[in-house]
């Protein structure tokens, strides 16, 4: 398989602030790859490096085997590209905007954004000033999309559309994967990644903490366990867990593995309260951080 | 073409409200003022007589040559050409911070067209439309001269003398061109291309009261010399090549700018 997206030990610094550190991605040619890390973490600034908005620092940055920055009018008939935040031209209304963006593709889209607009319930007629966050969205989506791209960026996408209009457009973004498009999904919410990704990558502080198949992150799922005991702990033993912070009678830790295993550790205990928790992103960011700076084996690829 | 187009649709209303209140201006200046001025000479000169000097050369008075149709023709210009000169100005800064502005960088700078292919299209479109300006604001000129007396000059001559808006023109559009790429934020276009025109013609006025030679080279209303145009039919070579290098200086800088500057999110 051919990689579609490929950066090798990419880049980029603001002056003297960090942007993003030595970031090796393979996104393979029809694959929904995704990109999680919390605000700040690097995944903008990859993805405008790659879309050649921003010049890189050092390291090598190719789509469908075409440099960044050297090819890169070439590679952009090729992508659709959907920001985080959307911002149009003023006094336009949304066909008018579509048209123009059709415009410079080499094929005619009118058909196809008809096709979208109508999935996706938008009013075309209406002056895209005059819509809500989430119709600005779905006009972005559209503008994307209507080329038939090859690659498919989204930075993430789903913010300011409603549940109902989320799972319509994640259904939109399969059923382009399944016409061969790759997808490169950026996000800082895990679950609208597990959702439709095949696999993932994880940034933090500019750099790439993890890369894994969705199937291995959900067969390492971590849970969150926090307990306190009726006397004070004097240390807690368990495969799979990570993370043990222990204060007094209290003992918090992150925990990878069979549950019932950790029942029937927790059980021996006399606790006084236990409470077991999906972590948040930030979590389990921070547990990758540490078990990487840590010197641990990486979960398998 | 494209953004060629586009450009052109979003400004020629602009382009169009601009071009009638020039024209007016001119028409009322030169067929209606211009006949009350040569008819009342001594009255008008009495009233000069009451200011200080310096009070009439910042305005572009030149009591010499005022009552000739081209010393008048040179007085209006100043004021023709900082209307002439915010229209330019703000064309500049309209067209090319339209993205800026409406923060949709984005959207035009991931499409697949180099940014020189951009930059050009965008400079295309706006000097088009200051070229119809002035090929409507040359034709009335003409006409104007056709029918006023004192209007004897060769065809060249008048042709050369209209043709100083347009050149001063540039020069503003340029300023405005390279604003437009370098500024971070453009807020309000109108503003800042009043404040553009303005800036230029507070230098001018500075110019004519201290005299200073060197001023000269920074008054971009007098690099092209409408009077002298009319009279000689060519301009002063180094004030036009002074200009001609400040505007082919600021549109390589925005260029270079443009082409590679980088976008940040926004």
């Amino acid at each position: 398989m051919k990689a579609a997206i490929e950066t090798v030990q990419l880049t980029k610094n603001y002056g003297k602030a960090r942007g993003i550190t030595q970031v090796d991605l393979q996104v393979q040619e029809g694959e929904i790859f995704g990109f999680i890390g919390p605000n700040g973490a690097g995944k903008s600034t990859t993805i405008r490096t790659l879309l050649g908005l921003l010049h890189k620092t050092s390291g090598q940055a190719r789509i469908f085997g075409m440099d960044c920055e050297t090819q890169r009018t070439q590679i952009l008939e090729q992508v659709g590209y959907l920001p985080s935040e959307v911002f149009y031209y003023d006094n336009m209304r949304a066909i008018d905007l579509l048209r123009y963006s059709a415009s410079f593709y080499k094929k005619d889209c009118n058909a196809r954004i008809q096709e979208l607009a109508g999935l996706l319930e938008l009013d075309l007629n209406k002056k895209i000033e005059d819509m809500s966050l989430g119709n600005k969205k779905k006009v972005g989506i559209v503008q994307g999309l209507l080329h038939e791209p090859r690659l498919i960026i989204l930075d993430e996408p789903t913010s300011g559309l409603d549940p109902l209009m989320q799972r319509t457009f994640f259904d939109l973004i399969q059923r382009e994967n399944r016409r061969g498009a790759t997808v490169l999904f950026s996000s800082h919410i895990l679950g609208e990644v597990q959702r439709i990704c095949d696999r993932v990558a994880i940034i933090k502080e500019g750099r790439i903490v993890n890369t894994q198949k969705i199937a291995d992150l959900r067969k390492n799922t971590y849970k969150k366990v926090r307990f306190t005991a009726q006397r004070p702990l004097q240390g807690f033993a368990l495969p799979g867990v990570a993370d043990l912070q222990l204060d007094g009678q209290q003992a918090s830790f992150m925990y990878s593995g069979d549950c019932n295993v950790l029942m029937s550790a927790l059980a021996a205990l006399p606790l006084q309260d236990v409470d077991v928790t999906e972590p948040d992103l930030e979590e389990i960011f921070m547990h990758y951080y540490t078990e990487q700076e840590a010197g641990h084996e990486r979960l398998p690829v | 073409m494209n953004v060629y187009r586009f450009e052109l649709r979003r400004e020629w209303k602009n382009a169009a409200v601009w071009t009638a209140v020039l024209l007016a201006l001119l028409g009322v200046l030169l067929l209606s003022v211009y006949p009350i001025y040569y008819d009342g000479r001594t009255q008008v000169l009495a009233a000069l007589e009451g200011f200080p000097p310096q009070f009439a050369a910042a305005f572009g008075l030149n009591i010499e040559t005022i009552f000739s149709f081209g010393g008048f023709y040179a007085f209006s210009f100043l004021y023709l050409a900082v209307l002439g000169a915010v229209f330019a100005s703000g064309l500049g800064l309209s067209v090319f911070a339209r993205e800026k502005r409406a923060k949709c960088d984005d959207f035009l700078l991931t499409k697949p067209r180099p940014r020189t292919a951009l930059f050009a299209a965008k400079g295309l479109a706006a000097l088009t439309l200051l070229v119809l300006q002035n090929l409507l604001y040359v034709a009335l000129f003409l006409a104007i001269c056709n029918a006023t007396p004192q209007a004897a000059a060769p065809l060249g001559n008048r042709l050369v003398a209209a043709l100083a808006l347009l050149l001063t023109q540039l020069v503003f559009f340029a300023t405005g061109v390279c604003i437009a790429v370098f500024a971070k934020k453009v807020r309000t276009v109108s503003g800042t291309a009043m404040a553009v025109a303005f800036g230029g013609f507070l230098l001018t006025a500075l110019q004519s009261i201290l005299k200073e030679e060197a001023l000269r080279y920074l008054s971009p209303y007098q690099y092209f010399d409408a009077a002298l145009a009319f009279e000689t039919g060519h301009f002063e070579t180094a004030m036009a090549v002074t200009a001609s290098v400040l505007t082919v200086a600021l549109l390589v800088a925005a260029f270079v700018k443009y082409r590679t500057g980088q976008t940040h999110a926004v």
